[in-house]
């Protein structure tokens, strides 16, 4: 299936690449063919959704320095493995999080909580106090350790063609005494069992 | 970028990064020119479970280590895209062993299985553009992901996959062709699944 000249014709236009003869030829081709313009439009509309698709994939690049400065640069390129997957979408998260402006700032009002004579709060007044309590709560038992950076999964335009919903992950580092370690292996018959593991054959990045 | 220093980076002063002081500069800033369109070509090449950070760590670190064995400066770009390419392919081979904690003792709570709304949402017009352009051979989706990043430019491309502007631009057409044969595809296959599942839902 190759490319006929009017695919090509429209390649260029979309990627800004055409020449004024080019779009001589394209307007000709019109007059005859209206219905190029709707194949322009199209092709115009997908190219914009695989830029953006890339777009966002590829900006994790910038937050990718080169371990520079140390010998052998092993030591800064395990410390950068380790934590690489968070710093990419990190950046995205941040400009989620911007979008959403004002609206996910007040993360705790105590005002809203409501509270006993005390001053203990009773009830959540919404999801961040009541995850604010947790926190509060589960670095007193050592359980909560931090948050690590949100990352984004989807954002996406609101009908009012103002606002934007960003869909993202929020992931909680916790620690917990566990009895041992297994990963997944196979019995005898080929069935999933657990399998005995030394815990310290566990790299930082596998996932549990 | 300057004028100067693109120059640099691009084409000129081959043994730049022998010298010494300038060296650390000179590297960062070829990384700065050619990160993203390196990030793209990764993306192209890269298995799906891979992960696109830890590859580009892998290409950033090769070309701290390698890069002096790069003689002509014209070929830095088809050097770090052949690089990126066996990151890439290294990451296919790399045996994944999923580990999981099973506790004896305590109270830990098992992880809620995933949603498959939450995948279903993920499946937007972008992301089906991307996934399309995936499968399509690498000889057209290398080029076609590659003019998703800005200023990169058919020559520019064309310099990069050592081929003539001709190839990449032929190859570029074609793809977005079959890109978008593929969507229409699924778009019909969509609109008949709900057409056949609303005639059995009336028939039944």
């Amino acid at each position: 299936m190759e490319p006929t000249n009017t695919d090509i014709l429209i390649s260029r236009i979309v990627d800004d690449e055409a020449t004024s003869k080019d779009w001589e030829s394209f307007e000709q081709l019109a007059a005859l063919e209206p219905e190029v313009w709707k194949k322009l439009a199209r092709e115009q509309r997908d190219a914009a959704n695989l830029r953006t698709a890339v777009g966002v994939a590829v900006e994790a690049a910038d937050a990718i320095e080169l371990p520079l400065g140390i010998a052998g640069a092993g030591a800064e390129h395990v410390f950068s493995r380790r934590f690489s997957p968070w710093i990419g979408w990190a950046m995205a998260a941040a400009v989620a999080l911007a979008w959403l402006g004002a609206d996910l700032v007040p993360m705790f009002n105590p005002e809203l909580t409501p509270t006993n004579q005390a001053g203990i709060s009773i009830v959540p007044a919404s999801a961040d106090d009541a995850l604010n309590q947790y926190r509060s709560v589960g670095e007193q038992e050592g359980r909560y350790i931090g948050e690590m950076p949100k990352v984004m999964v989807e954002a996406r335009a609101m009908p009012d063609g103002v606002r934007v919903e960003v869909i993202y992950l929020r992931q909680l580092l916790e620690r917990e005494v566990v009895n041992g370690v297994y990963g997944l292996g196979e019995d005898d018959q080929g069935r999933a069992t657990p399998v005995p593991i030394e815990p310290r054959v566990i790299q930082a990045s596998d996932p549990i | 970028m300057s004028e100067e220093r693109g120059q640099l980076v691009g084409s000129g002063a081959a043994d730049h990064h022998h010298h010494g002081e300038d060296d650390q500069a000179w590297l960062r800033e070829v990384w700065s020119d050619n990160r993203r369109w390196v990030a793209a070509i990764l993306l192209a090449h890269k298995p799906k479970d891979a992960e696109l950070d830890d590859l580009l760590q892998e290409v950033a670190m090769t070309l701290v280590r390698r890069i002096h064995d790069v003689r002509d400066p014209s070929k830095i770009r088809p050097w770090l895209r052949t690089v990126s390419i066996n990151a890439a392919r290294a990451a296919g081979r790399k045996r994944k062993v999923r580990l999981r904690l099973v506790p004896t003792g305590g109270d830990v709570e098992q992880a809620p299985a995933p949603e498959n709304d939450e995948s279903e949402a993920l499946k937007n017009e972008a992301v089906r553009a991307l996934e399309a352009a995936q499968r399509l051979h690498p000889d057209y989706r290398e080029p076609l992901l590659l003019r998703c990043v800005r200023g990169m430019s058919y020559r520019r491309i064309a310099q990069t996959l050592e081929l003539p502007v001709t190839t990449i631009e032929t190859r570029i057409a074609r793809a977005r062709r079959m890109v978008r044969d593929e969507i229409e595809f699924e778009q019909e296959a969509a609109t008949m699944r709900i057409t056949q599942g609303q005639s059995q839902g009336a028939g039944a």
